[in-house]
């Protein structure tokens, strides 16, 4: 079908300020133009519109008046060297990217409900991007393919060269026979193995067997459907098999259900009273105060972010958004949080294995993915981390989180049969088609490829309709149960809602996005921003008219019901019938051995410290230090008016707070601290420093920001290499078993949690497993908003402390980064205790109003904390290093003082008139407090050595440089020369 | 006295609704939702109100630009009922941020020339990107009827496209449409990044229209009306009334005659 190309771009002699970033990154990229290049956005309409409409279309609808400039091609013109329709690029090389058939596209769904308000009434619209690019040099054809490659996903996207698109897409064609059926019965070992593998089911084959077994008790051999409903279910995503199973230690004890006997038990023994509802439902529920719990999940969507970065992470937010509105009968989302890992941005290109994305790429287009998803939806984006490691290169690592609230007596649902079973939110396509399958298998040169149907684009809009209409639902009433569609689509949430009872699901009813969906990828879709909800008959009226006045479509997809029986039909036809008690118990326990091998223990000779103020310069510019305010900057930390603590503090907003804290309760004087603690370079030493590093690292920055520390939970995220390998399940279990021991000391019971095994990346004979990467979120009331401290210095004149002991702890640290050291001696906790107890008495001394400013020490040790506290406050501050306690035997040095990452200590800043309240008080405990400096007029930093020698006399500004430079404009500008070593 | 009732428009995608609404009945004023689907069956309703806010948000998710489909909708199912209640009525219309991005393409806002057509434009920021920070902001001499003329503020933005443009129907300088603008640390009108957030002309953060009665910003007075919200209330800094409050009780006075 031919059609009208539209084409808008930045007004003639306007800036765009697109086109100056992107010529830098292609002369990065060995490809100079000789010209500014002119971005476009292309709209695609259908050649029977006659051209008085498609010129009203673009002056109206299309271009902006005051800011653009539109040219239109009609239907059937020319369609090569179309540079002409664009004045002064009639020489330029053209390059169109859309999207392919069937890939989401809500610009174009909107722009065709926007022609109709115009009156031009179309089927369809299709868009694209475009680029006139005027080379510099010959030879522009092949620097046109890398700059097609380099400017699309291929796994997602076309791209053509020179020419306008020929015509609107169609997707679709007819939909494939209903019920397929499987031989199985008849497979031998290579036969199931063979079938699981092909049908990208990711079965073992003792599960395999088992199901073959089960079919042969039925007598009959299984359906596709029946199949691959087994598959979601029994998948590492949804049933977290390997945690659950059984783990023998190598000469330490046997686990019988791993998660059960470790974290899990950790909540059990502390039975704390205001933990409502924990690992049961979507995400941990905890109480807030008499009327509201808040609950709280965080998730990972690793594999579509690594071949999809953009819709990979988006989809990872909207997933996790899901997860809350399906927690007890819906909560509202109150806040996100997120954590990358990649590869340095500055990875050389040689270094990038085939079948990769840059990590620059990848940062770049995960960010704008939360940024595109968080944003519209009216969510903040208020805290998070991003970590490089050279391991994530081909497995990079996406964290998403959520907090919500919801009334007390919403906490509860139950599924009653009888219970109309609907489906509500988006429609239903064939994108997704097997996430939760595919995540729990390995990367590999060829993932790009064949999982592009794994791949899903987000639409923030219908999920924020949706979520309207279901707390409106709620309150009043209409529903007794919720679940959101996750991994394996309607598959597993039908078959969770359903799990006690049984059900009835006629497919036919499903609304989709185009024709020639099979029954069985319906089934399985993994498409966005839909929720299932178990609607009682007599409320269905009023169920429907809540969603139709938002907007939002709902369809009735059958019933749940008595049989214990999970029963699917297309069009009356039954296409599975399974027993729910073997789809959900019916999985062969797992059983794996571990064994603990310690890592590289080589000890590092400790760099002296010859040049001071230049070292603590290259410290904050390290990779895993600096800045990240490019980043954070994107995300809306502000909407929904409820900020009470901001990423950034100081005068000028230049210094990095540590957790967020949000008010969800206007008029209300409490709120709620939420933050994370991660850090996997102590982890490639010994995985049990990085998980109490984590865990300690995240409750200090809850209560830096005022959180009550004796109503702390956490919530742990594992991300792991391949498990199946004893070495890989041994160092979780070490890295667990210290997590669970700090956790029972600080009394912090997981509330939730989530893990993703397998993420490793094979090339050829080689794999690259990440980096064990245990994520701790933690989460925390705040009793009094007017009591929270700065995270930067304040007046001039004031003492500065810093708690608890520091020793010789440089393992991991940023200190030996710069100096392409690892070392031996990763940070510990040495007495829980104490840190318990020091944690309690600075929550005492805040809440008595002693604190104005306070800030942890992490990744750095003290001379960053210390730097950003001063450039943040603009404010000098005095250090005296001889005055940093120890609990060592022997004296530290100065590069021990200032760059050690001993855990358990934090930095704060004292009200003067307090100062003798807050020395008793601390003394009076027995727990270390020392008064390291004092806050200066002068605009520095000043170190005083153990031998009171001056060490450095550093100008704020040139801290503030030194750490804001190598991030300042983003990933992409970082990467420059190294793609440009690939051209 | 009776509150003045002010209502605050959802559109698909509009997501500061709810802070609008408790900064407004903060203020005095019988704040409600108004859902767009309903304003659009029933124009009259918009009769009952003294006060119309557009909120923050992304309106059909700003696809093709922002608050374009929005403002299109107002000016074709809307127009003569809008001028109708700003010009006749005399109610006050608001837009915040994305808001703001609606009355300015619908052409209500600055409306030099009567009749609904785009003069202005607020598009793509210059730093390439969306932008969530605290700003400084002046109230200018203007037409506007109801903000404290001399007034500095703080106040958050986060927009991608929050750029004001003039087109030449109007004063290079916005003139006496020119009801807000950013200021840099020495508090004259800035004109660089970060202080100007987004590139605006003659930086411009606010436009009024002829009556005074018709106002949209990018910074986000609902965002700044506790005392919490400001970043420097852990310091004992933040004025004693907060800046959005300081707005929006100059709206609800003006609107309650």
């Amino acid at each position: 079908m031919d059609a009208w190309c539209i084409e808008i771009a930045a007004r003639e002699g306007l800036e765009d300020p697109q086109a100056g970033p992107l010529a830098a990154f292609l002369e990065g990229a060995g490809l100079p133009l000789r010209g500014t290049p002119r971005i476009l956005k292309g709209f695609l309409l259908p050649a029977d519109l006659d051209a008085a409409e498609v010129d009203r279309a673009a002056r109206e609808l299309f271009a902006d008046p005051i800011s653009e400039d539109f040219v239109k091609a009609p239907p059937g013109g020319p369609r090569g060297g179309s540079c002409g329709l664009w004045p002064g690029y009639e020489e330029a090389s053209r390059l169109v990217v859309r999207r392919k058939p069937g890939v989401m596209d809500p610009v174009a769904k909107s722009a065709r409900e926007a022609l109709a308000d115009l009156g031009i009434l179309v089927p369809r619209v299709g868009t694209y991007r475009a680029w006139l690019l005027p080379f510099a040099e010959e030879g522009a054809a092949a620097g046109l393919r890398r700059a097609g490659a380099l400017l699309a996903n291929e796994v997602i996207e076309e791209i053509l060269f020179d020419r306008l698109p020929e015509g609107l897409p169609e997707p679709g064609g007819p939909p494939p026979k209903a019920r397929v059926e499987i031989p199985l019965l008849d497979l031998d070992d290579e036969g199931l193995l063979e079938l699981s593998r092909e049908g990208c089911l990711s079965l073992s084959l003792e599960e395999m067997r088992t199901i073959r077994d089960w079919f042969a008790g039925q007598g009959r051999e299984p359906t596709l459907t029946e199949l691959e409903t087994l598959a979601q279910t029994w998948s590492e995503h949804c049933k977290h098999k390997t945690l659950t199973g059984a783990i023998e230690v190598e000469g330490g004890r046997t686990y019988e259900n791993f998660l059960k006997e470790t974290i899990k038990a950790v909540t059990e023994r502390i039975a704390a009273p205001w933990c409502r509802s924990v690992f049961v439902d979507n995400a941990g529920v905890v109480d807030f105060d008499d009327e509201d719990c808040l609950c709280i999940k965080v998730e990972t969507h690793n594999h579509p972010s690594a071949i999809e970065p953009f819709g990979g992470a988006g989809t990872g937010v909207g997933g996790v958004i899901r997860d809350i509105l399906g927690t007890g009968l819906g909560a509202r989302p109150l806040c996100n949080l997120d954590v990358f890992c990649t590869a340095p941005p500055d990875l050389p290109a040689e270094e990038l294995p085939p079948g990769t994305l840059h990590p620059a790429r990848i940062l770049d287009r995960v960010t704008a993915g939360v940024r595109d998803y968080g944003n519209p939806i009216g969510i903040p984006t208020v805290t998070g981390a991003v970590h490089f490691d050279p391991d994530y290169v081909g497995n990079p690592l996406v964290y998403c989180g959520t907090v919500g609230i919801l009334p007390r007596k919403a906490v509860r649902k139950e599924t009653r049969p009888g219970d109309v079973i609907v489906v509500a939110g988006g429609r239903t396509g064939r994108d997704g088609i097997h996430g939760a399958t595919f995540s729990s298998i390995e990367l590999h040169e060829e993932s790009e490829t064949v999982s592009s149907g794994a791949v899903q684009i987000g639409d923030p809009i219908t999920e924020k309709i949706l979520l309207d209409a279901l707390l409106e639902a709620r309150d009043r009433g209409l529903y007794d149960a919720i679940t959101d569609c996750g991994a394996g689509g309607l598959s597993s949430a039908v078959g969770e809602m359903g799990e006690a009872c049984g059900a009835e699901v006629e497919l036919s009813g499903v609304p989709l996005k185009y024709e020639g969906l099979s029954a069985t990828e319906i089934w399985i879709s993994e498409a966005q921003e839909r929720m299932v909800f178990a609607v009682p008959e007599d409320r269905l009226p009023e169920f429907r008219e809540v969603f139709d006045a938002h907007g939002v479509e709902i369809a009735e997809i059958g019933r749940f019901t008595d049989s214990g029986r999970l029963r699917i039909r297309f069009e009356g036809e039954i296409l599975a019938d399974l027993d729910m008690d073997f789809l959900h118990r019916g999985l062969p326990p797992v059983r794996r051995k571990a064994r603990w091998v310690p890592g590289r223990r080589e000890e590092a000779e400790i760099p002296p410290l010859d040049a001071p103020g230049t070292a603590l310069l290259e410290v904050l510019g390290d990779w895993n230090v600096c800045s990240r305010e490019w980043l954070v900057r994107q995300y809306d930390h502000e909407v929904q008016g409820m900020s009470a603590a901001k990423p950034f503090g100081g005068p000028r907003q230049r210094g990095p707070g540590d957790g967020a804290v949000l008010a969800p309760k206007p008029g209300s004087k409490a709120g709620f601290a939420v933050a994370t603690g991660f850090n996997p370079r102590y982890g490639r030493i010994d995985p049990a420093s990085m998980a109490e590093a984590a865990l300690d690292e995240a409750v200090r920055n809850v209560v830096v920001r005022g959180g009550d520390p004796g109503r702390i939970v956490v919530l742990d995220n594992y991300c792991w290499g391949n498990t199946d390998r004893e070495e890989q399940l041994g160092s979780l279990v070490r890295a667990t078993e210290a997590v669970c021991e700090l956790a029972l000391a600080y009394r912090t019971p997981f509330v939730s949690g989530k893990d993703s095994l397998n993420n490793e990346f094979r090339v050829g004979e080689r794999t690259i497993s990440i980096p064990p990467s245990l994520l701790i979120t933690a989460m925390a009331p705040v009793p009094d908003l007017g009591k929270i401290p700065d995270s930067c210095l304040g007046p001039a004149g004031r003492p500065v402390f810093c708690l608890g002991f520091t020793r010789r702890e440089l393992g991991g640290s940023a200190y030996l980064a710069v100096n392409g050291l690892l070392g031996a001696s990763p940070p510990r906790i040495r007495d829980a205790a104490l840190q318990a107890g020091l944690y309690r008495a600075l929550h005492e001394a805040i809440t008595e109003g002693w604190i104005s400013a306070a800030h942890d020490l992490s990744e750095g040790g003290l001379g960053i904390a210390a730097a950003e506290m001063a450039f943040g406050g603009e404010r000098g501050l005095f250090l005296d290093l001889g005055a940093v306690l120890t609990d060592e035997a022997e004296s530290l040095g100065d590069e021990e003082r200032l760059f050690s990452e001993s855990l358990g200590r934090i930095l704060v800043e004292v009200c003067p008139e307090y100062e003798a309240d807050f020395v008793r008080h601390f003394a009076a405990l027995d727990l270390p407090a020392s008064c390291i400096g004092r806050t200066l007029n002068e605009a520095l930093l000043v170190v005083d050595g153990v031998a009171g020698d001056r060490l450095m006399e550093v100008p704020l500004e040139d801290l503030h440089e030194a750490w804001s430079r190598p991030l300042r404009d983003g990933p992409l500008a970082c990467s420059r020369e190294a793609e440009g070593g690939a051209a | 006295m009776n509150a003045p009732k002010a209502f605050v428009l959802q559109a698909p995608g509009t997501n500061c609704d709810i802070e609008s609404l408790d900064a407004l009945e903060r203020a005095g004023a019988a704040a409600e939702p108004l859902p767009l689907a309903r304003l659009f069956d029933r124009p009259e309703t918009l009769f009952e109100a003294r006060i119309l806010l557009f909120p923050g948000g992304f309106a059909h998710g700003d696809d093709i630009a922002s608050a374009r489909i929005l403002a299109n909708q107002c000016r074709l199912r809307l127009g003569p009922k809008l001028l109708r209640f700003v010009d006749e009525e005399g109610g006050f219309v608001v837009g915040i941020c994305n808001g703001f991005q609606a009355l300015v393409k619908m052409g209500l806002l600055p409306r030099s020339g009567g009749e609904l057509r785009q003069e202005a434009t607020v598009t793509y920021n210059l730093s390439g990107r969306y932008e969530c920070r605290w700003t400084r902001l002046r109230v200018e001499g203007s037409n506007c009827a109801f903000l404290p003329e001399g007034a500095e503020w703080d106040m958050p933005v986060g927009h991608g496209e929050g750029r004001v443009l003039l087109g030449p129907t109007l004063p290079a300088d916005g003139g006496p449409f020119r009801a807000l603008r950013y200021l840099d640390e020495d508090g004259r009108p800035a004109s660089s990044h970060p202080a100007n957030p987004n590139g605006s002309t003659a930086a411009i953060a606010g436009l009024t229209d002829l009556s005074g009665r018709v106002l949209g910003l990018m910074p986000h007075p609902d965002r700044a009306y506790l005392p919490h919200h400001h970043p420097r209330a852990p310091r004992g800094e933040a004025p004693g009334e907060p800046a959005g409050r300081a707005f929006f009780r100059s709206l609800v006075e003006a609107a309650h005659g």
